[in-house]
């Protein structure tokens, strides 16, 4: 229950102020402006959403941290931290109720770009199925990049910091597995490291999911690569703590 | 576990080697648990071919050639290319090592680019004088045999695993498809019933089927060869009921089998005024065993693809449409079918229509069908003189389309319940007969045409003499249907139940439709504007040819004024064609744009009001408070 009375805190925090508004009215627009100018979608005369869902891993390059900077860094910066460790709460309630609020941002955001669903419905005859796997896809790796800022975020007080070192780190995963880049380190590393480098990269895996085939491998990926930066986030929130 | 313990760096560490290791060992683990959400499951291999790879005995190589490079500028294709990567990689994973798949650029003076020659794949130039584009497979088996795919086009991407699987069947089954022929019209020459001392050409469908297939007259008709792999049977009306039953068994056995049965053979009733109409008899008992009806005598006749033919009536050439007579396009031929989806144009004379009984346990999948502008004939009526003429003014339409031909599978029943025909029940036959099946141990795979005069020269081929040769000029596709159909049926059931996959291209069919309403606009306009023209021209000629008349050198003002009015009305059109494509563009970019808006601005836009409107409504609260 405790992590409902979190995940509720933080919601009302978001929308009492503009930041859950503007949030949204950007990412949608971003969204947008990637998927007809930058994709090319009606230069493509396709009726799918692949302009759409590939600029999603840059969009959330910067969307995600931005969100995610907050998360801790502002309750350490306003005084709030300790009093909120004073509160009958375990550290493991704290940290997944926060997470899950920016990630039901990153939700409610997506959900809100149903009118391109509906457009290619209207346009042509789309494979629904695959759409469906694509908002899937985009979501995991969404969480997937806030649990790397909300690591970031507990481990610093300054959210200009964490918002950097997110960006840093998200772009290092979703280097990893980029083709342009193991082919670069493919003449350099033994196959078993290339081949490592891209298991652990985003784009592999979120590949994958956007072409229709769900693979519980990928699922696997996401939540086991959610899970661990959401204890090393919680491994520093303890250390802070102490 | 305490909290000082979870939260040590030995803790951390431990989180970061378990997130690797499991994702690690999930690989080669968890291969196959996954949903493929594509429609027609695009992305996972069908049965029959999985099948078809788990049985394979020896290594077979997949060479994939594809220029990387020479690609750059067609992303279409590159796209394409990928999934025709993915779709080969999932064969080699599912072979247990029996496909070795490598992937090969053919960079241009490459060895690569030499080994892509050698094995006779297509180089393709995409830009003037720009290196050459290859796309092709090249299948190797163990002993050296290679098939390839010269060039792997993208308009047949939803048969591209059955070409493949086609590929692996045939080089992992070397040997020619055996097709034993039953046949109750001379296909393959020699004498005839008819003609007993004289013998007859063989048909060009009976050359065309030695190429591809191995293939055996039965002529015993009491027992089918064990190494028959299908069985033809042609007009089994004509056939004696000792031949039907060896094919009821011979199909119950497991055994698959392509049947042309007509109600109405033209060849016969051409070679006997009054002959070639079938009754009713043991072929209807047999085709009801497999849950399939036609009604004796009774052919379909079809207004919308009815031949034109020429006859002579009361001395007079006449030129009408023939209803009997079919000439089958695209739309009425199953394009989801990997036997029919590549025939453009079919002949039938003379078909009947296929129906499911009431009790069939079959299943019935049409393959040919008629349109819905079609009837029944009564096929005693076109063995003796028809005429033309009188059933087009006796038709009409039934609104029903009718099934020409259809595969059937699933379980089915012998039609001799009471064991072999009598007469043929004695002595050393009997045994040669081996054990009486009553039931199909496993589903039967049959296809029923119901025409087989679709197999007669006359009907698809002009067989011309050419210094001595015999030179065959198809008009129509009813050879490759034959030897589609016994392709396919000769393959294991593996290869029959590739389905055709859907394809991946999905254009923006309301662009298209509004482009083609507006093209429509257009040439509308553009004819009234061409008569409009032409009609000032030839007010113009007239002046001309009056001013000829009058001798005088000079346009009389009145010519002036009609030659300007001439200038004026051209340079009006032209305008007038320029505004309408200019009005078909501006739509088009009128719909873009409001697309545009309603992706990017217009749920922000509700949002910001919404916003607005709730922090006005607070500081409302607020105030009174």
């Amino acid at each position: 229950m405790n992590i409902a009375a979190i995940y509720r805190r933080e919601m009302r925090s978001y929308f009492s102020t503009p930041l859950a508004y503007v949030f949204i009215v950007i990412f949608l627009m971003l969204a947008g402006i990637f998927t007809f100018y930058l994709g090319g979608f009606f230069a493509r005369a396709q009726a799918d959403l692949e302009p759409f869902f590939t600029w999603h891993p840059w969009l959330y390059l910067f969307l995600a941290p931005a969100l995610g900077m907050r998360l801790w860094a502002e309750e350490r910066k306003t005084g709030t931290f300790e009093l909120l460790m004073t509160l009958p709460v375990s550290m493991g309630d704290a940290v997944l109720g926060k997470f899950l609020a920016a990630w039901s941002m990153m939700a409610i955001s997506l959900a809100l770009t149903f009118p391109i669903w509906i457009t290619v419905n209207v346009l042509g005859n789309p494979d629904n199925g695959v759409i469906v796997a694509g908002y899937l896809g985009s979501l995991l790796m969404s969480g997937a990049y806030l649990a790397v800022s909300a690591c970031v975020s507990s481990a610093t007080r300054n959210q200009v910091i964490a918002f950097v070192v997110s960006v840093v780190l998200c772009f290092t995963f979703l280097l990893l597995g980029f083709p342009l880049i193991l082919d670069l380190f493919k003449p350099l590393l033994p196959g078993a490291v290339i081949s490592f480098m891209s298991t652990v990269g985003f784009l592999q895996h979120f590949d994958s999911i956007v072409r229709g085939v769900v693979d519980i491998r990928d699922l696997l990926y996401f939540t086991t690569f959610i899970g661990l930066w959401l204890y090393a986030g919680a491994w520093a929130v303890d250390h802070h703590r102490s | 576990m305490d909290r000082r313990t979870i939260f040590s760096p030995v803790g951390l560490l431990a989180a970061v080697i378990l997130f690797i290791a499991v994702n690690l060992t999930a690989g080669p683990v968890l291969r196959w648990a996954r949903v493929d959400l594509t429609q027609g499951d695009l992305h996972s291999l069908s049965d029959g071919t999985i099948n078809i790879l788990q049985k394979l005995g020896n290594t077979i190589t997949l060479k994939l050639f594809w220029s990387e490079e020479a690609a750059a500028d067609l992303p279409g294709l590159k796209v394409f290319a990928r999934r025709v990567k993915e779709t080969l990689q999932e064969y080699e994973a599912r072979a247990g090592g029996k496909i070795k798949l490598t992937i090969v650029d053919p960079k241009p003076f490459s060895e690569e680019e030499d080994e892509a020659v050698g094995f006779g794949l297509q180089g393709v130039s995409v830009q003037e004088g720009g290196d050459n584009l290859y796309f092709g497979l090249a299948a190797t088996s163990e002993d050296g045999r290679s098939l390839i795919i010269p060039f792997i086009q993208a308009d047949r991407e939803i048969f591209f695993e059955y070409d493949i699987s086609q590929m692996i069947h045939t080089l992992a089954n070397p040997e020619k498809v055996k097709v034993g022929l039953l046949s109750a019209l001379p296909i393959s020459g020699g004498p005839t019933p008819q003609n007993p001392f004289q013998a007859q050409v063989p048909w060009v469908i009976s050359d065309q089927l030695n190429r591809q297939f191995d293939v055996e007259v039965i002529l015993s008709e009491k027992v089918i060869p064990e190494d028959v792999d299908v069985l033809m049977v042609v007009h089994p009306h004509g056939l004696s009921d000792s031949a039907l039953y060896a094919a009821d068994q011979f199909v119950l056995r497991g055994g698959r089998a392509l049947v042309f049965a007509d109600p109405v053979s033209e060849f016969e009733s051409g070679s006997r005024p009054g002959a070639g109409l079938s009754e009713e008899g043991t072929v209807d008992k047999l085709l009801a065993a497999w849950g399939l009806a036609m009604e004796s005598g009774r052919v379909v006749g079809d207004m919308t693809v009815s031949q034109r033919v020429s006859y002579r009536d009361d001395n007079q050439v006449k030129t009408v449409n023939y209803l009997p007579w079919l000439a089958l396009r695209e739309d009425l031929i199953n394009r989801e079918e990997v036997t029919t989806a590549q025939l453009d144009n079919l002949n039938l004379a003379s078909a009947g229509s296929l129906t499911q009984t009431e009790d069939a346990r079959t299943s019935l999948t049409p393959l040919l069908s008629s349109s819905t502008r079609s009837m029944l004939l009564d096929g005693s009526y076109l063995v003796f003189r028809p005429d033309p003429a009188k059933l087009l003014s006796e038709f009409s339409p039934s609104g029903v389309s009718f099934t020409l031909a259809a595969r059937i599978k699933g379980p089915a029943a012998t039609a001799f319940p009471d064991g072999p025909p009598a007469d043929e029940n004695a002595g050393e036959e009997k045994k040669q007969l081996g054990e009486h099946l009553t039931k199909s141990a496993d589903d039967i795979n049959v296809v029923v045409v119901a025409d087989s005069d679709l197999l007669q020269d006359r009907f698809w081929v002009e067989v011309q003499d050419f210094f001595g040769q015999r030179l065959a000029l198809p008009m129509a596709d009813n050879a490759n249907l034959v030897i589609n159909l016994l392709d396919q049926l000769g393959g294991s059931s593996d290869l029959i139940g590739i389905r055709s996959r859907a394809s991946t291209f999905r254009p923006f069919e309301l662009f298209d439709r509004v482009s083609q309403d507006a093209d429509l606009k257009y040439r509308v306009k553009e004819q009234e504007l061409v008569s409009r023209l032409k009609e000032a021209e030839r007010k113009l000629n007239e002046l001309q040819s009056q001013r000829q008349d009058s001798e005088s050198p000079e346009f009389t003002p009145e010519q002036e004024e009609e030659l300007e009015n001439f200038r004026q009305e051209k340079v009006k059109v032209r305008r007038e064609l320029r505004n309408v494509q200019f009005e078909l563009r501006r739509d088009i970019e009128r719909l873009q744009a409001w697309i545009k808006f309603i992706n990017i601005g217009l749920v922000p836009l509700l949002l910001v009001i919404f916003a607005v409107g709730s922090w006005a409504v607070r500081r409302r609260k607020q105030g009174g408070q």
